[in-house]
């Protein structure tokens, strides 16, 4: 220190802030003369962990009196906890001159800041303890650990991170752009392994404080200013570490400030002065940073008016009313704008702007009587809109007025008893015409006979119809609706007694629009009009009749009505009017909005049942009422265990006419068949004569007996033959062929036998096929079908054809046992005989009972041929040439 | 037990009203002085039953693991403190646990403490309603001991909360265990017995 030159700064003196990581400087300047004041630079420099290891530089101007104590801060990245910091500084007189040429004093000695105690082994630190930032930020953290320790592993939010070794014992890490996590803080710490020796810090991160936003300032009452703003977010951390920003209101023509108590909304109170002008300052404000808005205003500019008051409605009649009201006084130059709205229904019907200092007056007028309105107003700054202020409402109703409409009447008359029934009908008058509420309805009658005699009946307000027993049918009558005002013009119809013509009912059909509706006019120097009225048909007469006054040039109109329903038939009636006001009817028209499939089937009841027939009647059954035009009936008939086939037994009829044609018809036929049964063995003789089965033949039995491989049964199915000749036998031979030693086969016998050639005949074999002579050759050559033929044995006619049973058994044996293929052509001459294989009669019968031929043969329905050799066939007698045939067989042709 | 001391000490006063013969008073004396000593010692002594313990121990372990897992939830991945799981003492539910239970009552005042610093105000009816249903396990009042807590650090803080509820909600989950397991052995049918109440 001797050897200190002057000015040298001596005694710095280091402490530290770790909260804010600040190394405080403090030193004075030796040998500065008394009461002298001297400009002076000072060069710092800054080392870390030892001397030689500088981490800044820098200058420090100040103006140095004598004795005084300096003072300088610095701020370090690394918190000083961490490592050892050094400090020390030289000066210099600053005189203007380059620093060059001045001379720099001798450099202080190093000060050393030690901000933790020196480190137990086993001991891990993180820093900072205590760290606020703001989103976005960079911080550097840094860990120092004692010697023992060696593996130091550091998480952020439990991610580990990677830092830099500043020395064997100290590693730091650069956190950039730090974000928000929570209001508790992030978390940082170091763990030793295997140890586990942990420690470490919670990094507070504030969001951003953001500027205010829609900064605001109004006055109501010429009192108090209000201003508002929105906060945007709050930037408050737990643990005290930052609390939410504040606000504070300045305004700067007053110089006053206020502290606001709440972070949207702030009051000023307006100072008896009347100050117009106001410079405002919002200034948000936390641990990190300030911010402010500002605006400048008229105060007169800022009024947003209290609602009106004492708003009323004062002299409220028929069709016009008052409206008052009064607003806050702000002064004689202060005036307000009101906006007074008139709503009816639901709708704006008037609306005006009246100016008004203390209060104001709007008179509406063109009321529509007995009407609710409400009258609605608000006010704002004339002189400068700034708000409207809220609107005062007020309902009321207009009084009632006489109603201004005549009565829409109608009316139906009869005549009952001698007396003349009217019932009259009027349509209520609409709220635009009644004026108020209609109270009731006058009904006078004037006898047209006897103008004296006049008659006057009451109706209450909610009627809309009245009856009237009248002695006759010559009056006129007026009605009228009252209210509490008056009465309306007055309605007049007349009615005559006179019932017009008769007019015939015509249907009309319902178009798109509704239904349409014409009539020929008449003579119009006395029709004033015409109505059409109608109603359900079939109601009584007080039914809810309605009608529709048409013009004396018009002949047609559509009636269309949101009451017209499908399945209703409704009648139309047209009547002119005349101008003594009396209705003649013109047109009656009946039709259905719609038709509908009747609801309900007419009640039968039968009658005159006999055995044979029987009468059903429905007299009960009504058309009128049906919900479609009745055209006609459906009857239908089948027996009790039946199902009625749909549009099988059915039969349209008209009303009353039917059975009486399909019973006589079913006993007809009844009758025919029992005749033709009666009568079918006859029929059967004269249609188709039974025609012998050659299954049945007794040579099947000769056949068996010889076992004879080549014989086999024809399968006429499988033959198409040209013609058929059927020859008769004189009866003689019959009874040498019952005489035979070979009986005939029996019929399960033959039954076995003609089953396998059933089941076999598509297959291959010897099969024979007869025709003529040509075709027989070509047949049996082609392996064609055939059968060797079997006599019946009840058809005398077909025995004739065999001879002796010996002369058969030679053919079999001889000729005819060859193969037909190998008969020579003059052998093989052959007579087709034609065999009808009757289901009444032969084996046939026999088929259909056995159950093992099921299968029914295909050719079984035609005509069965017998083919027999020339050599057994005799000389045909002519005496039986009659029953010879010849029959043409075609393969489609079926026989029943 | 309060029963049985009040019929104790009602018997002499019975016995005054008839004057008795010699050798009957002392031994009326003696009695008379037994019951005052039984009654005095049961006197102070008051708890739930078993079956209002068990539906305590019930509540307290389902609450105490909501703790715990909300504060992950709020704090993932904090590490566990050196130690942590001797701080917090645990208890047989019992006339003798009453020092234990009051330990940790005084544990979750100062959690209470620290959430108030912290602004976290959301657990805060939770950790009462805990520190209610351990007093209405404890048999007699014990003076509730003063805890330091954690250091000024704020990471110190986290740790102690978490460790807390952690070390509480393991403690819960034994001594329920424990419990039902005593409640079996001695056959109690806590479940019926409500049943029957609701009845």
């Amino acid at each position: 220190m001797d050897k200190l030159s002057p000015l040298t700064p001596v005694s710095p003196r280091i402490s530290f802030k770790s909260s804010l990581q600040h190394l405080d400087l403090e030193w004075t300047v030796q040998n500065l003369p008394h009461h002298q004041e001297l400009k002076m630079i000072f060069l710092i420099e800054i080392s870390r962990i030892r001397t030689s290891n500088i981490i800044w530089v820098g200058n420090y101007s100040t103006t140095v009196k004598w004795n005084q104590v300096i003072h300088w801060s610095w701020k370090s990245e690394l918190p000083l906890e961490c490592a050892t910091h050094f400090v020390r500084i030289k000066s210099m007189v600053d005189n203007g001159m380059p620093p060059e040429l001045s001379s720099w004093s001798e450099w202080s000695s190093w000060e050393e800041v030690h901000a933790q105690n020196p480190l137990e082994p086993n001991a891990l630190f993180v820093f900072p303890k205590r760290k606020l930032v703001e989103e976005g930020a960079n911080v550097t953290i840094c860990s120092i650990f004692g010697s023992n320790l060696k593996d130091i592993f550091c998480y952020l939010e439990g991610e580990l991170i990677h830092g830099e070794q500043l020395d064997s014992h100290i590693l730091t890490f650069e956190l950039s752009n730090v974000p928000f996590v929570r209001v508790s803080g992030m978390n940082f710490y170091c763990v030793e392994k295997p140890t586990n020796i942990t420690d470490g810090i919670v990094l507070f991160v504030s969001k951003v404080l953001e500027e205010p936003k829609d900064f605001s300032c109004e006055t109501r009452d010429f009192k108090t200013l209000s201003c508002t703003w929105s906060p945007g977010v709050d930037t408050g951390l737990g643990w005290s570490m930052q609390p939410s920003q504040s606000y504070t209101l300045v305004e700067s023509v007053s110089r006053e400030r206020k502290h606001c108590e709440h972070k949207n909304v702030c009051n000023w109170k307006i100072t008896q002065e009347l100050q117009e002008i106001y410079n405002f300052t919002l200034i948000a404000e936390n641990h990190l940073r300030k911010r402010s808005v500002n605006i400048f205003f008229n105060l007169t500019h800022r009024v947003h008016p209290l609602a009106p008051y004492n708003v009323s409605l004062e002299s409220i009649e028929a069709t016009q009313a008052t409206l008052r009201w009064k607003v806050l006084y702000h002064g004689n130059r202060y005036s307000l704008l009101c906006q007074v709205e008139l709503e009816g229904e639901g709708k704006v019907i008037q609306q005006s702007n009246v100016s008004v200092k203390v209060s104001g007056e709007e008179i509406f007028s063109e009321l529509v009587p007995d009407t609710e309105y409400q009258a609605c107003i608000r006010c704002a700054g004339a002189g400068h809109f700034w708000k409207w202020s809220e609107w005062n409402c007020q309902k009321f109703s207009t009084s009632e007025a006489a109603p201004s409409e005549a009565l829409a009447v109608w009316s139906t008359v009869r005549e009952e008893n001698g007396s003349c029934i009217v019932n009259l009908f009027w349509k209520p008058l609409s709220k635009l015409h009644a004026k108020g509420k209609i109270l009731h309805y006058n009904i006078i009658t004037e006898n047209l006979d006897k103008p004296h005699r006049v008659k006057l009946y009451s109706a209450s307000g909610l009627a809309n119809d009245m009856k009237l027993t009248l002695d006759q049918c010559a009056y006129q009558i007026n009605v009228t609706a009252s209210n509490s005002a008056g009465q309306s013009p007055a309605s007049v119809i007349a009615i005559s007694g006179d019932s017009g013509k008769e007019v015939e009912e015509e249907r009309i059909q319902r178009t798109e629009d509704g239904f349409f509706v014409s009539w020929k006019p008449l003579s119009a120097d006395n029709i004033i009009g015409y109505v059409v009225g109608w109603c359900v048909r079939l109601q009584d007469p007080l039914c809810d009749l309605q009608w529709k006054n048409i013009g004396p040039n018009t002949t047609s109109t559509v009636i269309s009505s949101d009451a017209f329903r499908p399945g209703i038939r409704y009648d139309f009636r047209v009547y002119g009017i005349s101008t003594g006001r009396v209705a003649s009817l013109i047109e009656k028209r009946t039709g259905y909005y719609r038709e509908l499939t009747p609801s309900m089937n007419p009640r039968v009841t039968v009658k005159n049942l006999t055995s044979h027939s029987f009468v059903l009647s429905w007299t009960d059954y009504s058309t009128n009422d049906q919900s479609g035009f009745i055209q006609g009936y459906h009857v239908s008939l089948k027996s009790k265990n039946r199902q009625c086939q749909p549009g099988f037994e059915k039969a349209v009829c008209s009303a009353y006419t039917l059975v009486q044609i399909i019973l006589p018809m079913i006993f007809s036929v009844l009758l025919i068949i029992s005749v033709c049964y009666w009568k079918s063995q006859w029929v059967k003789e004269k249609c188709y004569p039974e025609i012998p089965d050659p299954n049945k033949s007794s040579i099947l039995s000769l056949i068996k007996s010889k076992e004879n491989p080549h014989l086999t049964i024809m399968n006429v199915k499988d033959c198409i033959p040209d013609a058929l000749e059927v020859i008769n036998k004189p009866e003689s031979t019959k009874a040498q062929v019952m005489g035979t030693e070979k009986p005939f086969l029996a019929e399960s016998e033959l039954t076995a036998y003609l089953y396998p050639l059933q089941k076999e005949h598509s297959g291959p074999g010897p099969w024979i096929c007869f025709e003529n002579f040509t075709y027989n050759q070509s047949a049996s050559d082609a392996g064609l079908c055939g059968h060797i033929p079997v006599p019946s044995k009840d058809l005398p006619w077909q025995q004739g054809l065999l001879t002796q049973p010996d002369n058969l058994l030679n053919v079999l044996e001889g000729n005819c046992e060859q193969p037909l293929r190998e008969i020579p052509a003059g052998e093989a001459s052959l007579n087709y005989v034609s065999q009808l294989a009757s289901p009444l009669y032969g084996d046939k019968d026999s088929f259909s009972n056995n159950p093992t031929t099921t299968m029914p043969e295909p050719c079984s329905d035609y005509k069965m041929q017998m083919a027999v050799p020339a050599c057994l066939a005799s000389p045909l007698p002519s005496k039986e040439s009659s029953l010879s045939s010849v029959v043409l067989l075609d393969q489609g042709e079926h026989y029943h | 037990m309060p029963r049985a001391s009040a019929s104790a000490a009602r018997q002499p006063t019975d016995a005054r009203s008839a004057p008795l013969p010699g050798p009957a008073k002392p031994a009326l004396l003696l009695l008379c002085c037994v019951g005052t000593w039984l009654s005095a010692l049961a006197g102070p002594l008051r708890g739930p039953s078993l079956c209002d313990t068990k539906t305590i121990l019930d509540h307290l372990q389902f609450e105490a693991d909501n703790l715990t897992k909300h504060y992950e939830l709020q704090e993932p991945r904090l590490p566990r403190s050196e130690g942590e799981s001797h701080w917090l003492p645990c208890f047989t539910p019992g006339p003798q646990a009453a020092n234990n239970i009051s330990v940790i009552q005084a544990y979750f005042q100062k959690v209470k403490e620290l959430n108030v610093e912290l602004s976290h105000q959301t657990n805060q009816n939770q950790l009462d309603v805990i520190i209610k249903r351990l007093h209405d396990l404890r048999y007699e009042d014990s003076p509730e001991p003063s805890i330091s807590g954690p250091s000024d650090q704020y990471f110190k803080k986290k740790q102690f909360i978490q460790a807390v509820f952690r070390e509480f909600s393991k403690c819960m989950n034994t001594t329920y265990k424990a419990f039902e397991d005593k409640l079996k052995a001695e056959g109690k049918d806590c479940a019926r017995k409500r049943q029957r109440g609701l009845q």
